[in-house]
């Protein structure tokens, strides 16, 4: 393992991203465990926790929800313990949060990072709203990476005094923004250790009801009045009193852009429980009020049922999407603010659309391209290979959460007989993640569908972080890793079958067999990801001109590497060009051409 | 001058886009100044587009530079510096890196590429300063260092001096890439000095 980084003494100044200083601040206020999944905008956050010195223990959970029971464990022995996960991550993880919710036990915070926008998500989704207001739990909303680093060891602190878990709420423009931070004084946190506590962590029905009661009557009343007081909440004035604006998070920083030191601002650092009294009197003084706010009107429907009287919120800032100092600008225009216009920009110019692709040499291709070529409808997963729903592989027809590629594919093949193959493909670590249940329910019930495993041997899309399906864990012990054929076989599935991922021959025979096999069979399409953990090359290709008939075969298979020479054919049409810079060699596109056109670049003209 | 100076990063995945905001914000970062950096990278690693952001001065708020302020627009391909130029404030600077980058899809006939993005984004902005960065770092020793030579461009406007640039360069590559670094950054510098 690489020299890990010391915790800089009180008073450094660095500049890092929100993930970055949610990890120093978890080693600086004595975390004892970091878990969690990895999950944009959140993955970073474990990643370089693992790499600051400590005692600390840090580690990849197979998924969220057992990242969270394992950090509810530590925390029943005391620990200080962060659990991280991007905001679907938290429907993964609900079950357990929501009835650890109503125990009181402390020192566990939940980092989620939200992604409104849905940069990198296959949805938007306000997790103030769902472990606020339903579960319960006090959140923490900081703007930028100093306030993640100081609202963390906060958190720790309400958590422990409490006995709650907690949330850090982020969202991508705070996880991956590079700012200042000056830390503090390190303090180590040695837990407690475990005691059996039969009526606080057996939520039977009867312990349950009294938990209940003291968490609804007892805790949440504290934990309101704690942030009521709270200076991690904060007012500032401005010339004119008549308006007021409600705000948190990195939209603080919109409205500082647009209105500067001129509009009075309640900035909110803890969202759940809300000030309402603070802000029932930010109200009365300042009666021309807006709540500004990303994504679900959070704050402005609590304010609002507790007869505050706004001027809007959702009126001006829309539900969709991310703010920006642009659309803060217009709203406060439109809610009638003194000297806030819209801000004006250029006519746009044409730009090339860019949509994300597969890279060169990503070992999912090829199964895309047969996929394609049998007309299966394909039942996808979360993933860099939902890409191959994207034209020109267009291999992919349904994709909804984690893990829902089995199941869908079982619905689908239980109620209806459609007249092309029920293809379920998923990836090592989504498989691993929430693949191995739906597979074990679809065998066990009968439903004629092929899986396609597709083990790159890493979790490509997030950057590249290990999974129970590759040697080794995040800290570096040497830990065997699961034999996926194995697996699969112990669940009871009789059809098995491993393919190269780069051998369009024995992908398309291992498919041919396993979509006629009755029942359930899975096939493994295997190569590692092109360029995690480290960029691989094999010998890289090039067109000979004097045989290409320029009939786009290889375009087809989607590969960055290959665009449209400008010499034709004698017919007018452009001839295939690969980019020796671009390609790595994976041979797929040589494996289509019809013709032979395709050689090492090394292979004399 | 406004208080803040707002550069915007416009490049595509693997071109260095991130790198080199990073270099950026760290320079700026060494000169004291209040900085904030973000990006929107999420799939965009997958050859889709990278734009960062790195504001710096006396106080800055957001991370995200408003839009139509941008006071430096870094192209690092032509028809994405075109795609950036609406939030360039009117007397902003493009600088941009000539090399163009045709996505895949352009080949499959399902989109086209814009007709010289150079000529359109000159007739739209005064101050244009174009370069082959890509040229450059290959004589640099690496095609790789393209980000290093744009960031060698964007040197030449701002006020830092050359050795703060090289620090902040040095202790964000590769070590064994430092040479090569130097020599793309010192190109990007020289091919924006007044003819």
């Amino acid at each position: 393992m690489a020299t890990r980084l010391q915790i800089p003494p009180a008073g450094t100044r660095l500049l890092l991203t929100g993930n970055q200083a949610c990890a120093l601040a978890a080693a600086t206020f004595g975390c004892n465990l970091g878990v969690g999944y990895p999950g944009t905008p959140s993955s970073e956050i474990l990643d370089a926790l693992v790499r600051i010195e400590g005692s600390h223990r840090t580690q990849w959970e197979t998924n969220e929800k057992t990242a969270v029971e394992k950090a509810i464990g530590a925390s029943m022995a005391g620990a200080r313990v962060i659990a991280t996960m991007k905001h679907v991550g938290v429907n993964v993880a609900a079950d357990p949060l929501l009835s650890f919710a109503s125990t009181f036990n402390g020192g566990l915070v939940v980092v989620v990072g939200d992604d409104p926008g849905a940069h990198s998500s296959q949805n938007e989704q306000d997790t103030r709203m769902f472990m606020g207001l339903f579960a319960n739990l006090p959140i923490f909303a900081p703007a930028d990476s100093q306030e993640v680093y100081d609202f963390l060891g906060e958190a720790f602190e309400v958590s422990q005094r409490f006995k709650t878990a907690a949330i850090v709420r982020m969202t991508t423009n705070v996880c991956h923004s590079e700012t200042v931070v000056v830390t503090a004084e390190p303090m180590t946190h040695t837990p407690g250790g475990y005691a059996n506590d039969f009526a606080n962590n057996v939520v039977l029905p009867a312990n349950f009801r009294k938990l209940r009661r003291r968490s609804l009557h007892e805790r949440l009343p504290a934990l309101r009045d704690y942030a009521e007081t709270s200076p991690l909440t904060r007012e500032e004035g401005g010339a004119t009193p008549e308006f007021g604006i409600i705000t948190e998070g990195v939209t603080y920083g919109h409205v500082k852009e647009i209105t500067g030191d001129t509009i009075p601002i309640l900035k909110l650092g803890i969202v759940f429980p809300l000030p309402l009294t603070r802000i029932a009197d930010f109200v009365s003084h300042h009666p021309k009020t807006v709540v500004c706010e990303e994504l679900e009107p959070y704050i402005e429907l609590q304010a609002r049922a507790e007869g505050i009287p706004l001027i809007g919120g959702k009126a001006f800032f829309s539900r969709e999407g991310e703010l920006s100092a642009g659309r803060v600008a217009e709203g406060l225009a439109a809610a009638g603010f003194p000297g806030v216009h819209p801000v004006a920009s250029r006519e746009p110019l044409a730009g090339v659309p860019r949509p994300p692709t597969l890279c060169p040499g990503c070992p999912h291709r090829a199964t895309f391209y047969v996929l394609n070529r049998m007309k299966a409808n394909v039942f996808g997963d979360i993933g860099c290979y939902t890409l191959g729903g994207l034209a020109p592989l267009s291999a992919l027809h349904a994709c909804i959460c984690m893990g829902a590629s089995i199941g869908m594919a079982a619905g689908v093949a239980t109620v209806s007989t459609p007249e092309n193959p029920v293809v379920a493909v998923i990836g090592d670590s989504t498989f691993l993640h929430s693949g191995i249940t739906p597979l074990l329910g679809a065998r066990w019930n009968g439903a004629s569908i092929t899986v396609i495993i597709l083990d790159n041997g890493i979790t490509a899309m997030t950057g590249g972080q290990p999974n129970p399906g590759v040697e080794g864990t995040l800290e570096g012990t040497a830990t065997p890793k699961v034999d996926l054929e194995g697996l699969v076989r112990a669940l009871g599935v009789e059809h098995v079958t491993v393919a190269d991922a780069y051998d369009l021959a024995q992908i398309k025979e291992a498919l041919t067999h396993a979509v006629e096999h009755p029942g359930v069979s899975v096939v493994i399409s295997r190569r590692p990801c092109a360029l995690m953990p480290t960029k691989r090359h094999y010998k890289v290709l090039r067109v000979d001109h004097a045989k290409c008939i320029g009939c786009h075969t290889c375009v087809r298979v989607g590969c960055p590497a290959i665009s449209l020479a400008e010499e034709t054919t004698d017919k007018g049409r452009h001839k295939s060009f690969i980019d020796p810079r671009v390609c790595i060699g994976c041979t797929v596109c040589q494996q289509v051409c019809p013709v032979g056109a395709i050689v090492d670049l090394e292979a004399p003209a | 001058m406004t208080a803040t100076t707002n550069i915007r990063l416009a490049t595509v995945g693997g071109q260095g886009g991130i790198l080199a905001s990073s270099v950026i914000a760290q320079t700026a970062f060494d000169a004291r100044f209040v900085v904030k950096k973000r990006e929107v990278h999420g799939m965009s690693q997958r050859g889709g587009v990278v734009t960062s952001d790195v504001r710096f001065g006396a106080t800055v708020h957001s991370p995200m530079v408003p839009e139509g302020a941008v006071d430096i627009l870094l192209g690092f391909e032509q028809g994405e510096a075109l795609r950036a130029v609406h939030d360039l404030k009117p007397e902003g600077i493009v600088i941009v890196n000539t090399q163009i980058i045709v996505p895949p899809i352009v080949a499959t006939g399902k989109a086209s590429y814009p007709e010289n993005p150079l000529e359109a984004l000159r007739r739209s902005v005064a101050r244009v300063y174009a370069l082959d960065a890509l040229r450059l770092a290959e004589e640099a020793g690496s095609a790789k260092a393209v980000s290093t030579v744009m960031v060698g461009a964007l040197s030449a406007f701002l006020d830092f001096p050359e050795d703060a640039w090289l620090t902040a360069i040095r202790s964000k590559v590769p070590p064994k890439t430092i040479a090569v670094n130097e020599r793309a950054f010192a190109a990007g510098r020289a091919a924006m000095e007044p003819a």
